[in-house]
């Protein structure tokens, strides 16, 4: 599957701010897409008009050039699966139960999951590693788990594009690696995924392409060992770093910032 | 003067009050005249109650509410009157406060009604030809004899309650209607609507015509 | 990352909460069979007494007219007095009761009740009204329903207006209307006549199923049952929308379109059931919680669950309001007085219930 973006604008009416102008890109089956920007950059904005959760103000996304804005909801949200930022969970609904809402968009309205959905939630489950949380309650797993269990759940929506938005905030040093870790491993499946991030070192480790966004605008997009530059992210984050091909078992760029 | 029971002052209070607003306006005749009417009514009541032998007392339902399961209990003073021309309020209900009218269930009045028999139905307060239309034609209601027969009574209210709703000068005539309703037997010698339009042109000055008369008198329709 | 024999532990401690099966036979028969014994045992009690094998026979000669019994009185007890009541608490509970869970998962608050939206106070005020100018019943259940479906309908209005998370602006419309019909309701009860009409209003709010009649229960029940299986059919999406807003989006859900079913749904279902119950507070608020101890949040298990014992709480509070004393105490009330401690009580139990 393929998803275009055709000069995408955006603005919000009161701030003028965190809106994005003439964004262009494209992607394919299993490519892994990092946008990489600071804090209000737009790049939330950008991810929520992929699946229509925001209307575009200008421009198009066409996924397998069908036009995003005349397609039905239940069929986007059949094709694109979102992870926020953060769940909020209000009550404290089983695993299974909450990887179970992500059959939704095959429900008609007043459908509830079948033996079938059943069994897609639980493959899911077992897909991430996680099927023996299976009957605890969402509230009383850790925060990394938790993470895992929206991935689960989205993934029982079977979907042909992932959209994750910062998935490695609120998650440990380690539960972060074993994330993209899991990214890796869905996009090598033939899903392709757009995320959001803050860290160039996770665009090194798992990226197929980066954009590089400042105040609304891609000022840079290609791969990432060409497009993450000392003057990039000088240019981006209005600090210096040194960035440094590690040989051995790493065998890949890193990214440090010096300081004096 | 035989009193029947507790709670009869305020029909005694009466006098007094009228004493006071006649010698206030001026008019001690007048204030003689309709005393004269009060006392003659109290005595033929008193008279005429004192030969009726407890069993065969009148048990009534007050009907209250718009559909007629609210009731005040026996012994408050808004069935005064009722116990005055010897009725018997069928309500025995253990409430601290006897003012306020209480909520019952129609279980209730026919558990009343298999224990003994209620006579009448009188309907106070408000919409009372609802209430009336209610209690005639619900079959809820159907089993009680006394609905069947007919005995249920619209309380008149006019120009001011002759029962209760508020207790007031109203009940001089009320003593009349209700002891007529009650014992129509046994007021045999008493043309109420000649006292009606008596207490009319006394109390009111105004002359009721035949028309208003029995308009006054009937239930509603 | 998971130490996978600490959550087989309690794992195991989680699952025996759930409805499951016990010794084969499905807990879901516990409820059922509860409200059934019930039912049956309701008609027996009453101030007028009437032996159970009365009561048999004259239930059975109505269902099959084989037996024939003679006394009007017992049967117009029975039929006409005793089994609308009966019948008017197990519904008006069990609307109450969803309404209250409905409104808890479309809000994803556990601490809403169903007259968030001013349901109740809009009825109030239309009976309180009703009364002072001297309606009969009828009109008063009319004016009661009417005025209940303004003020949501105003409430609506209002939070669509509003910018900004959509349930948050109802919730907020939601209160500004109901205060609003709070003071009309307070301005109508100083107006109104204190010996004659304050008492059949203040009566009124208390709530009480003495006057329900045959015709009363049969015009209610039409709407009450539409709404009750309406939410029961989409049920397992509140599910999805207890993820939020975006995400429930993200999910494909139409969530403008869902907001107006359920809020349609519960308004119907509550201002029917208010309008021949008067105002009884506390059963929407309670029973959820008790649902939820005994099935967990998913909703699917959920609403038949509030279902079941919203209607098996109001008749045994009925039951107890209608026998226990010569008068008629008010129904409110004692769902009050039960209702609190049972509240506080399962605050302190901890946030079983939610998050």
């Amino acid at each position: 599957m393929n998803l275009t973006v055709c000069d995408a604008s955006f603005h919000y009416d009161s701030t003028g701010n965190s809106g994005f102008k003439d964004v262009n890109f494209s992607l394919n089956d299993g490519q892994v897409m990092t946008i990489l920007g600071p804090n209000g950059c737009g790049k939330t904005t950008l991810l929520k008009c992929l699946n229509r959760l925001t209307e575009l103000h200008r421009g198009s996304i066409t996924l397998d050039d069908q036009d995003i804005s005349r397609l039905p909801r239940t069929l986007i949200a059949k094709s694109i699966g979102y992870v926020p930022q953060l769940h909020q969970p209000a009550f404290p609904f089983s695993v299974l139960d909450t990887v179970l809402v992500g059959r939704a968009p095959h429900l008609g309205l007043l459908e509830s999951p079948s033996q079938q959905d059943m069994e897609i939630a639980e493959q899911s489950l077992k897909t991430m590693g996680i099927y023996h949380l299976k009957d605890k309650s969402y509230t009383q797993i850790s925060g990394g788990e938790r993470q895992l269990v929206i991935f689960a759940r989205v993934l029982a929506q079977q979907p042909s594009l992932l959209l994750l938005d910062e998935p490695t905030s609120h998650l440990d040093f380690g539960n972060q690696i074993r994330l993209l870790h899991e990214v890796k491993k869905l996009a090598a499946t033939g899903l392709p995924i757009i995320m959001t991030s803050h860290f160039p070192d996770h665009v090194f480790m798992v990226s197929d392409i980066v954009a590089i966004m400042k105040e609304g605008v891609f000022i840079d997009c290609g791969q990432p060992d060409e497009i993450i530059t000392e003057s990039n992210m000088q240019r981006v984050y209005g600090i210096p770093v040194n960035i440094h091909y590690v040989d051995g078992p790493v065998k890949r760029k890193i990214c440090i910032p010096v300081t004096e | 003067m035989v009193g029947v029971n507790a709670g009869d002052d305020l029909l005694t209070m009466y006098e007094p009050e009228i004493r006071y607003v006649a010698d206030l306006l001026g008019v001690p005749e007048r204030g003689d005249a309709l005393i004269a009417y009060y006392k003659q009514a109290m005595d033929y009541v008193n008279k005429t109650v004192s030969s009726i032998p407890d069993s065969e007392k009148v048990r009534v339902y007050y009907a209250e509410g718009n559909d007629g399961l609210q009731t005040d209990a026996a012994g408050s003073w808004h069935t005064n009157l009722l116990t005055f021309c010897g009725g018997i309020n069928v309500a025995n209900v253990a409430v601290s406060n006897t003012s306020q009218a209480v909520q019952v269930s129609m279980e209730q009045i026919y558990a009343w009604d298999t224990a003994d028999p209620i006579n009448m139905i009188i309907i106070g307060r408000t919409s009372q030809a609802s209430t009336y239309n209610a209690i005639m034609t619900s079959s809820n209601w159907q089993q009680l004899s006394c609905v069947r027969k007919g005995n249920v009574v619209v309380r008149p209210d006019n120009p001011t309650s002759w029962f209760d709703g508020p207790p007031g000068y109203g009940q001089i005539l009320g003593m009349y209607w209700m002891l007529h309703t009650l014992y129509s037997a046994k007021t045999a010698d008493m043309d109420l609507s000649d006292k009606v339009k008596e207490f009319y042109s006394d109390f009111l000055h105004y002359n009721l015509t035949q028309g208003q008369l029995v308009t006054l008198l009937s239930n509603p329709n | 990352m998971i130490d996978a024999e600490k959550h087989k532990m309690n794992n195991k401690k989680f699952t025996l909460r759930r409805f499951g099966k016990l010794n084969g036979v499905s807990t879901w028969t516990i409820p059922v069979v509860l409200l059934v014994v019930l039912f049956i045992f309701s008609f027996v009690m009453g101030r007028y007494p009437i032996s159970p094998l009365n009561v048999v026979k004259i239930l059975g000669s109505h269902i099959l007219p084989v037996f024939h019994f003679n006394s009007g009185i017992l049967d117009t007890i029975v039929m006409q007095i005793r089994l609308p009541r009966i019948l008017a608490a197990m519904i008006v509970g069990a609307s109450l009761a969803l309404s209250g869970v409905s409104f808890q998962g479309l809000f994803r608050n556990p601490l809403v009740s169903p007259d968030i939206l001013g349901v109740s106070s809009g009825a109030g005020f239309g009976a309180a009204l009703a009364i002072l100018l001297s309606g009969n019943q009828l009109a008063i259940q009319v004016s009661a329903f009417c005025f209940a479906l303004l003020a949501v309908g105003i409430s609506y209005s209002i939070g669509k207006m509003v910018k900004g998370n959509p349930t948050l602006s109802l919730i907020l419309a939601g209160m500004a209307i109901a205060s609003l019909f709070g003071a009309l309701l307070s301005l109508v009860k100083y107006v109104a006549d204190p010996v004659n009409q304050l008492p059949a209003i203040t009566y009124w709010l208390m709530g009480s199923l003495a006057s329900v009649g045959q015709k009363g229960l049969l015009y209610a029940a039409v709407p009450m049952l539409i709404g009750i299986t309406v939410l029961i059919l989409i049920r397992w999406r509140f599910n999805v929308l207890a993820m939020g807003e975006e995400e429930a989006k993200a999910l494909g859900v139409d969530t403008g379109r869902l907001r107006i079913i359920i809020v349609v749904c519960c308004t119907m279902i509550t201002a029917s059931a208010v309008c021949i119950s008067g105002t009884i507070g506390w059963v929407g608020l309670v029973i959820p919680h008790i649902g939820r101890a005994l099935v967990g949040p998913d909703h699917k298990k959920l609403l038949p669950v509030c279902l079941l014992i919203g209607a098996i709480f109001l008749l045994l509070i009925d039951d107890i309001a209608r026998v226990v004393a010569s008068v008629e105490i008010p129904i409110g009330i004692l769902t009050a007085i039960v209702g609190i401690p049972f509240f506080i009580l399962l605050l302190r139990k901890g946030q079983r219930g939610w998050a």
